[in-house]
């Protein structure tokens, strides 16, 4: 529910910077702002304003070792690098989305169609390995497939994913994604065309297969679903249940049959 | 003084992932940041840990900061004052820095303006900022600025001022809405 009064929204953002709320309050605060978007824009106004007071501060030498750890965290991780690189070129998904899709949601698109097409020889020789020859060739029908290369600009493929609605089956195949510490963790995301959140679909492995059932709303979700997306999130997962990043892997779900078309039709 | 369109500049190069950047937007802005979370966590310690806290968030979300969220300072300043409060909100931070606080008294007892600090006329956005305060009464200012600055609870503040809670909030209130309405109207 969004707060439709502008000046109880600008009410409410100065008394949480200034810090007038009780802890329930301000939680209740915390958690309305990752739905509405005036309420953001009303923070921003009231930090905007109140958080000049800031330049009032006499100035203070931090330890040195601040700038240390800093530079040591930042620039002394390759890896960490790169997902920086593809945090800044892919935006946040925090922020209120476009109804047309995003530039790097078409980008990413290409890329992520072009990875299965290269990569469908891999999935049908996964797929016969992990279920038999017969399985292919008898069956479910491939419109209830879907498959999606999750790639990343940088590192390439890194989980190939296929859902069935017959077998109500969720597989990740990893390709090549890096492991992380143990403070981290990938998460999955299935996301409409113009990017909207639909739903985690949980962590991904770091092994190099995986399976689940699928339950009969995330069946439903996939329907409207165009993408998958992971996003590195704190161990035990996002804290927000929304990405707390943009994207680190993207993917196009595409039937199987688009790919590779059913003899039976 | 700070100079903002300098800071929005290494802001813009932090985007692009330049270090250098970040590096001299550290060395410009840290003192000042380090002494607003030093003074809400009332510990070096502490502020330390926020400051690094802020300062890697800064270097990954400098994309996201459009002029039109604020003066560049404001806006790193958000996020080191997200980060202490954060660990302000600690039971242990909490118990320690109540502690802390009581040494801070000399500070802001000399006089109803009670900020060494409240002296920055260099920088025309404070000064204005100033103006609107000046124009309260200072018990609406004094509220307002322990809040603000030192993150005192309404509790802390109860027992500080020596008003009841219902006051002290009203008194915020119609401090905060004037201010507002006296700078909206500059602006």
């Amino acid at each position: 529910m969004q707060i439709n009064n502008p000046e109880l929204r600008q009410r409410l953002a100065d008394d949480y910077v200034i810090g007038l709320m009780t802890a329930a309050t301000r939680r209740n605060f915390e958690k309305r702002l990752h739905t509405d978007p005036l309420l953001r824009e009303a923070l921003q106004k009231s930090e905007a304003l109140w958080n000049n007071l800031g330049l009032a501060v006499p100035d203070e030498i931090p330890p040195k070792m601040v700038w240390l750890r800093v530079s040591e965290r930042l620039f002394e991780e390759s890896e960490q690098n790169e997902i920086t690189f593809l945090r800044n070129n892919l935006g946040s998904l925090s922020e209120a989305q476009p109804r047309k899709p995003a530039g790097w949601l078409i980008a990413w698109s290409l890329i992520a169609t072009l990875s299965l097409v290269a990569l469908l020889p891999y999935t049908l020789y996964q797929h016969y390995i992990a279920v038999g020859s017969d399985a292919i060739v008898k069956g479910a029908s491939p419109h209830h497939h879907s498959l999606c290369v999750l790639s990343s600009t940088i590192k390439g493929p890194g989980w190939l994913v296929e859902t069935s609605e017959i077998n109500r089956s969720l597989r990740i195949y990893m390709l090549q994604a890096a492991p992380l510490d143990s403070n981290h963790t990938y998460q999955l995301w299935l996301l409409t065309d113009s990017g909207q959140l639909l739903k985690s679909l949980g962590f991904m492995p770091e092994t190099l297969h995986y399976e689940r059932t699928l339950s009969q709303y995330e069946i439903e979700l996939l329907h409207d679903a165009t993408y998958l997306s992971v996003t590195i999130e704190p161990a035990g997962g996002s804290p927000s249940g929304a990405p707390s990043t943009a994207p680190i892997f993207l993917g196009k779900l595409l039937p199987s049959d688009l790919i590779h078309p059913a003899k039976d039709h | 003084m700070l100079d903002e369109n300098k800071l929005q500049q290494l802001l813009f190069e932090c985007a692009e992932q330049r270090q250098a950047a970040l590096s001299e937007l550290y060395t410009l802005t840290s003192p000042k940041l380090y002494g607003v979370a030093r003074r809400l966590l009332q510990s070096h310690h502490q502020a330390a840990k926020a400051l690094q806290e802020a300062f890697v968030y800064i270097w990954y979300r400098a994309f996201e900061y459009t002029p039109d969220q604020g003066r560049p300072f404001a806006w790193m300043t958000s996020i080191v004052r997200n980060q202490a409060l954060r660990l302000m909100r600690l039971e242990t931070s909490q118990q320690k820095r109540h502690h802390s606080l009581l040494g801070e008294r000399e500070v802001y007892m000399r006089n109803d303006r009670f900020f060494d600090e409240y002296q920055a006329r260099s920088n025309p956005l404070l000064r204005e900022l100033q103006g609107c305060l000046d124009e309260l009464e200072p018990s609406q200012r004094h509220a307002i600025l322990l809040s603000y600055y030192y993150g005192y609870s309404q509790y802390e503040m109860v027992n500080k001022l020596k008003h009841p809670v219902g006051t002290l909030r009203a008194w915020i209130r119609r401090g905060i809405k004037r201010v507002r309405s006296e700078c909206d109207a500059d602006q």
